[in-house]
């Protein structure tokens, strides 16, 4: 697995090392640079001191004054210096007791003055300057002011080679190089250490993070991760974590209800079962009646409306089910779904209003929209006040098809109708409907949402509650 | 023994209501909060079972009430609300016991009579008076270690005044705990099952175990041989 730690760690210290090493690097190419100018500057200086050790004499002739006392450092072939004077066809007019072997003093082309590496014997590399000059005349051999006169002819430059033994500078070069290298070295150890000490330190908060995090779990989803003190860049996330913390909490406890829910509806049922098995078991010899076997027969079928209403909800909401394309007379549909509710409204004396037109086909699947108008009409007979009103209207627009329904209710408030479409809410707290799931207008608003059908519930008064489905594309 | 069912299913108000008198209950049944509460205040229950969602009158609403009416009858509520807190306040609003839907009858059973005990300071699950010996739990009688079949009622009767040994108990009493609102008992009713039940537990010649106390009522008390 990959760590923000390890990798910040290793590619800081490499880069800091490829750093410090180029740095080294530079440093020792500088200073080695610098060490080769000052010695060729010291060479080219001391070629031109020795130029003053040649003079030439009256009758035209060189003299040269290298004596060891003169040059100490060029007598002897262990010595550091050697010295070359030669005429600019090539002559050798003097050389250093300590060059011995001239074949290795080969020069550059000719200029002025110019240095040069060379090999000053086995093992033994040297740095050389090539040096042009004119060798002043003695002050004997002068004229009068020791101005020299323009009838003698013109002098020939001499040309001096002069080389130093490199053995110094190396020694000096290595030194440099073993310290920067000591250095170097040192500062890696170092900056591995700064640099994993301080990832450790600067990660502290991302590490305390995610113990916060860990600390959560289902039964704590309520909880939210501490935004004080945290950096900048961990400040967004915790944020964004705890809006999902408290969407799944949101989620987690939707979940719990519902299934508490069904749970509940499903006691009250099975309660009424067992008990009234357990008393027929206990008293064998009492009359078994028919109203016994009635009430097992309506225990079941209301299990199982709940059962076949949450499959249908579980089934639209994941969307499990591929509603078909069908052209549906939905007065037909209202009609059909009323016949069956006709005694109940009759016997709730309610007041039924249809304004149905002749014909309001719709294109959606059958069983979804009988579905979506027998809940909605079972709801409207069954919740209206007895002796209300109940009205029943399907609307032609544009395009699009409405199916109206409204009904007097003295119980509902505003903040009621935002819950209709809950499972399992109902506006009694003893749920003693028991013909009524609590599921049917759920599962109404996820087939309505299947279907791409829109509906909304509102109150248009204080005792009426509005329910309308539009049907688009009619 | 006469006890209150406040139900709002009314599958549940029949099992129960059937199982309570046949195992020798007076059983009353209200189907909301606020006859429930009338009936709780209006007549002597020694038991009553209370649902906490019910229409109009919630359970909880229903017990704070009741005992802010100084009714100290023992309360079992049974609920389908199950979870900790739910029990919790139940009896913190003063709920004797506890039981959630849904449950076995017999358990039921047996936490209707725990509470009957508990109101009348018995512990021990039958009562013996000489040489009879009432077994409140499995509700049968003996004299003798001889069973006797007592009906329903009569076992009710003679639980009742067990329960209340050595203490006269009126008329009036045993009308009130032994009948429940569906019967309607005759002016000569208490006598006559009175008569019925000595006929059952007293021996043949000897005196009888329920002694009459002339314009008070009827007390029971071990018997002593002359």
């Amino acid at each position: 697995m990959r760590s923000i730690q390890r990798q910040l760690t290793v590619k800081v210290v490499a880069a800091s090392i490829a750093l410090s090493l180029a740095a080294g690097i530079a440093l020792f190419l500088a200073v080695r640079w610098a060490l080769i100018a000052h010695e060729d500057h010291a060479l080219l200086n001391e070629a031109q001191a020795i130029t003053g050790m040649v003079h030439r004499i009256p009758n035209g002739k060189l003299e040269f004054e290298f004596t060891p006392a003169n040059l100490p450092d060029f007598q002897s072939a262990r010595s550091a210096g050697f010295l070359q004077i030669r005429q600019t066809d090539g002559t050798v007019l003097a050389r250093s007791p300590s060059l011995r072997d001239p074949v290795n003093f080969t020069p550059p082309p000719s200029t002025s003055h110019v240095h040069w590496n060379v090999t000053l014997g086995p093992n033994r590399p040297g740095r050389a300057v090539q040096f042009e000059f004119i060798p002043e005349y003695d002050d004997d051999g002068l004229p009068i002011d020791n101005v020299r006169p323009s009838s003698w002819p013109p002098e020939k430059p001499l040309i001096m080679w002069l080389a130093r033994d490199r053995a110094p500078l190396h020694e000096t070069l290595n030194i440099v190089a073993t310290w920067l290298i000591a250095t170097t070295t040192a500062f890696a150890l170092l900056t591995t250490l700064a640099v994993a000490l301080t990832v450790r330190r600067g990660l502290h908060p991302l590490r305390q993070f995610s113990v916060n995090l860990s600390e959560i779990d289902v039964n704590s989803l309520d909880e939210s991760l501490p935004l004080e003190g945290l950096p900048e860049e961990l400040e967004p996330i915790a944020r964004r974590t705890n809006e999902l913390l408290a969407r799944l909490n949101a989620a987690f406890r939707r979940e719990r209800r519902f299934t508490a829910d069904v749970a509940h509806e499903l006691r009250t049922p099975v309660a009424e079962l067992r008990s009234l098995a357990e008393v027929a078991l206990k008293w064998p010899d009492g009359p078994q009646t028919g109203g016994d076997y009635r009430d097992v027969l309506a225990i079941a079928r209301q299990m199982e409306r709940l059962i076949v209403t949450l499959l249908g909800l579980a089934r639209a909401q994941a969307d499990r089910i591929t509603p078909a394309r069908e052209a549906i007379e939905l007065c037909a549909t209202l009609r059909s779904t009323f016949e069956p509710l006709k005694a109940v409204a009759q016997q709730r004396q309610l007041t039924l209003r249809w304004e149905l037109p002749e014909h309001a086909v719709i294109t959606s699947d059958t069983a979804i929209v009988q579905s979506i108008a027998r809940n909605l009409v079972e709801n409207a007979v069954e919740y209206t006040t007895p002796g209300g009103r109940v009205q029943i209207i399907v609307e032609k627009g544009a395009g699009r098809i409405t199916l109206i329904i409204t009904n007097e209710t003295s119980s509902l408030t505003s903040a009621d109708v935002t819950h209709l479409f809950e499972p399992f809410w109902r506006k009694d707290a003893a749920r003693v409907a028991s013909n009524h799931t609590g599921v049917g207008l759920a599962l109404v608003a996820a087939y309505a949402k299947l279907t791409n059908a829109h509906i909304q519930a509102t109150q248009p008064a204080r005792d009426l509650l509005r329910i309308a489905v539009t049907w688009l594309g009619a | 023994m006469r006890v209150l069912l406040i139900e709002d299913s009314e599958r549940l108000q029949r099992s129960i209501g059937a199982g309570l008198r046949k195992a020798g209950y007076a059983v009353d049944i209200a189907g909301n909060g606020n006859e429930g509460l009338w009936h709780a205040q209006g007549t002597p229950y020694d038991v009553i079972i209370l649902d906490l969602m019910l229409p109009g009158l919630d359970g909880l609403s229903v017990l704070s009430q009741l005992r802010e009416a100084g009714k100290t009858t023992h309360v079992l509520i049974l609920t389908a609300r199950d979870t900790i807190d739910d029990r919790v306040r139940g009896l913190q609003s003063g709920a004797d016991d506890y039981l959630i839907k849904p449950f076995a009858f017999d358990e039921l059973l047996a936490r209707v009579q725990a509470l009957l005990r508990r109101a009348h300071g018995v512990k021990q699950p039958s009562i013996i008076i000489g040489s009879l010996k009432i077994d409140l739990s499995g509700r049968t009688v003996s004299r003798d270690n001889v069973s006797i079949d007592l009906a329903p009622r009569e076992f009710a009767l003679l639980e009742y005044l067990a329960l209340r040994q050595g203490s006269v108990v009126s008329r009036t009493q045993i009308e009130s705990h032994i009948y429940d609102s569906q019967a309607e008992p005759s002016s000569n009713v208490v006598d006559a099952a009175i008569y019925a039940l000595r006929k059952r537990i007293d021996p043949p010649g000897a005196a009888s175990f329920i002694q009459t106390r002339r314009g008070m009522g009827y007390i029971l008390k071990p018997f002593e041989p002359q």
